[in-house]
């Protein structure tokens, strides 16, 4: 609401009234008027109303006409806080900032006049206050900003904090889990270390208990045999030479059984000492022969002029080459070719062994060297054996460091490579 | 045979103990038995046997202690053969450090082949 505050000197013009009208379109008007005797601003009896239009201040203006002569006027508006206007006593109106065109005497007398006006300046000193009040809010904001902003640093790092430690509680968590994991798995595999120990010797004791009297059984058919106990007809001989090979294989799977568990206890440590290989081949040839002869095969070993020697433990490569050469044998038809070959380079020692037999198919070649694995094909009817003796042959060369490859035709036969490091 | 030699045979085994002892009653040695290492040190120190039948695996003294506690410097004309049934290890190199002369597997030769080593074996120097 806008308030208009006169001063009026007694002295009015004519028409004053109405450019004052013009001018200020106030819904309050104040009148005050300068008593020249008294030499002060009294409030003009009237004046001091709520005017509701232009016209009912006009009105009252007119009617005031002929006791006041205006000549200064102060206007206080909300819009510009404070403004002083002054009209000059030939009615016109000029506006002025307070301290600079108006005397300070002036408002000085007005202010002590006017309790109307003391109240306004009061307001401004309200308005001080506040501007303080508000500087101070300011600056308490500012404060708060900055608080606001200390809190919201700290609730970000609380919140990171929060995150942290969830974070960590969850590592907690997962490591504990991991814990309880390995301590499970540690436990399993001691658990599994100390089945396949007692499995292992289970193995050994049961094989070793069987082995002996399997012996005795074929010592006893070879006195028999070698007419220790005289002469046996025909008959007798081939019945007991029958019983014989049946008690070699029974033997020889009982020894492939301790040679597994020899080889799969865990402190296994296979005494190498440097050996030419071509005797120990030979040695095998030699005592295969037999059994090269039975089914009319050809055996051909090629070797380089060179000593070709490796860190070996002789006595387990030669049962691994046996092994090999047998299966060869077994696995070939009567009257086809075997052939081993013996090379070196700078690294390895290789020894090949290639038969023309039945060949292996390729989903099989993956399980020939686990334990226990029989294929078929349309040999093994008529072979017997573990199951263990290419896992043996496998376990031999991986103690020595080395490889075994297999690469095989179905018909045409099959080429075992081993690999050992010089 | 100008010489009969005799042979000591240290075998825990009652069958395999008669086998042995068969086979080398007919190849003309002198035989004398003793069923574990112990009984066996006793006995190589009554009868010196030129020739000892050791099985590795007895009760009371088996093979290897036997070898650890016969002095070979005591007998040196005394030879040994390790007689055993131990194919899954390579017993071969610490048997003949040990102080055997030879190694053999029971169930890789036949009597005659038994009795043909111990020949062999007596006959070298």
């Amino acid at each position: 609401m806008n308030t208009f505050v006169g001063l009026l000197d007694k002295d009015r013009r004519e028409g004053f009234i109405e450019d004052l009208t013009r001018q200020f379109e106030a819904e309050k008007l104040l009148i005050f008027v300068r008593d020249p005797e008294v030499g002060k601003f009294l409030p003009a009896p009237g004046f001091d109303q709520t005017i509701q239009n232009g016209k009912m201040w006009q009105e009252l203006l007119h009617s005031h006409a002929n006791k006041s002569v205006f000549s200064d006027i102060i206007s206080f508006n909300d819009d510009t806080k404070k403004r002083v206007t002054l009209l000059s006593y030939d009615g016109k109106i000029s506006f002025a900032v307070v301290g600079v065109e108006v005397p300070d005497a002036f408002i000085e007398e007005a202010l002590d006049a006017l309790p109307f006006l003391a109240t306004i300046f009061q307001k401004e000193k309200v308005e001080q206050y506040s501007r303080v009040q508000l500087s101070a809010a300011e600056h308490s904001v500012a404060e708060n900003k900055m608080i606001a902003l200390k809190l919201e640093e700290t609730r970000r790092q609380l919140q990171k904090a929060l995150i942290r430690t969830r974070e960590e509680i969850e590592a907690i968590k997962k490591a504990r889990e991991f814990k309880k994991s390995v301590d499970l798995l540690t436990k399993q595999r001691n658990d599994l270390l100390h089945i396949n120990q007692v499995k292992d010797q289970f193995i050994s004791v049961a094989s070793h208990q069987l082995r002996t009297p399997a012996t005795a059984t074929k010592q006893y058919m070879g006195l028999l045999l070698e007419n220790y106990a005289g002469e046996l007809n025909e008959k007798q001989v081939q019945y007991l030479q029958i019983a014989y090979r049946s008690n070699e294989a029974q033997l020889s799977i009982l020894n492939d059984l301790l040679k597994t568990a020899q080889l799969d206890s865990t402190d296994v440590t296979l005494q190498k000492k440097q050996t030419p290989l071509k005797p120990v081949i030979e040695k095998i040839i030699h005592q295969l022969a037999p059994t090269f002869s039975l089914k009319n095969q050809q055996l051909f070993f090629e070797y380089p002029d060179m000593d070709v020697s490796a860190p070996i433990n002789k006595d387990d490569i030669q049962l691994a080459l046996t092994n090999l050469m047998e299966n060869a044998s077994k696995y070939t038809q009567a009257g086809k070719n075997i052939t081993v070959e013996l090379s070196s380079d700078e690294k390895y020692v290789t020894i090949g062994i290639q038969d023309e037999g039945v060949g292996i198919r390729e989903k099989d070649i993956l399980n020939i060297f686990e334990k226990f694995t029989r294929i078929d094909n349309e040999l093994s009817d008529t072979v017997t054996g573990s199951g263990l003796g290419l896992y043996l042959v496998k376990r031999i060369v991986q103690l020595h460091g080395g490889e075994i490859n297999v690469t095989s035709t179905i018909g045409q036969g099959s080429l075992f490579t081993v690999r050992l490091p010089l | 045979m100008n010489k009969q030699y005799s042979v000591l045979v240290i075998e825990d085994d009652p069958c395999l103990l008669d086998i042995c002892k068969i086979v080398l009653d007919a190849g003309g040695y002198q035989v004398s038995t003793a069923t574990n290492g112990l009984e066996g040190m006793a006995a190589s120190k009554a009868n010196m046997p030129d020739l000892i039948l050791l099985d590795l695996y007895m009760p009371v003294m088996n093979g290897r202690e036997f070898l650890q506690n016969f002095n070979k410097d005591d007998f040196p004309d005394i030879k040994i053969i390790v007689y055993s049934n131990a194919s899954e290890k390579d017993i071969t190199s610490e048997m003949l450090e040990l102080g055997a002369d030879d190694v053999v597997l029971k169930s890789s030769i036949s009597p005659r082949e038994l009795n043909d080593l111990v020949g062999r074996m007596l006959a070298r120097d």
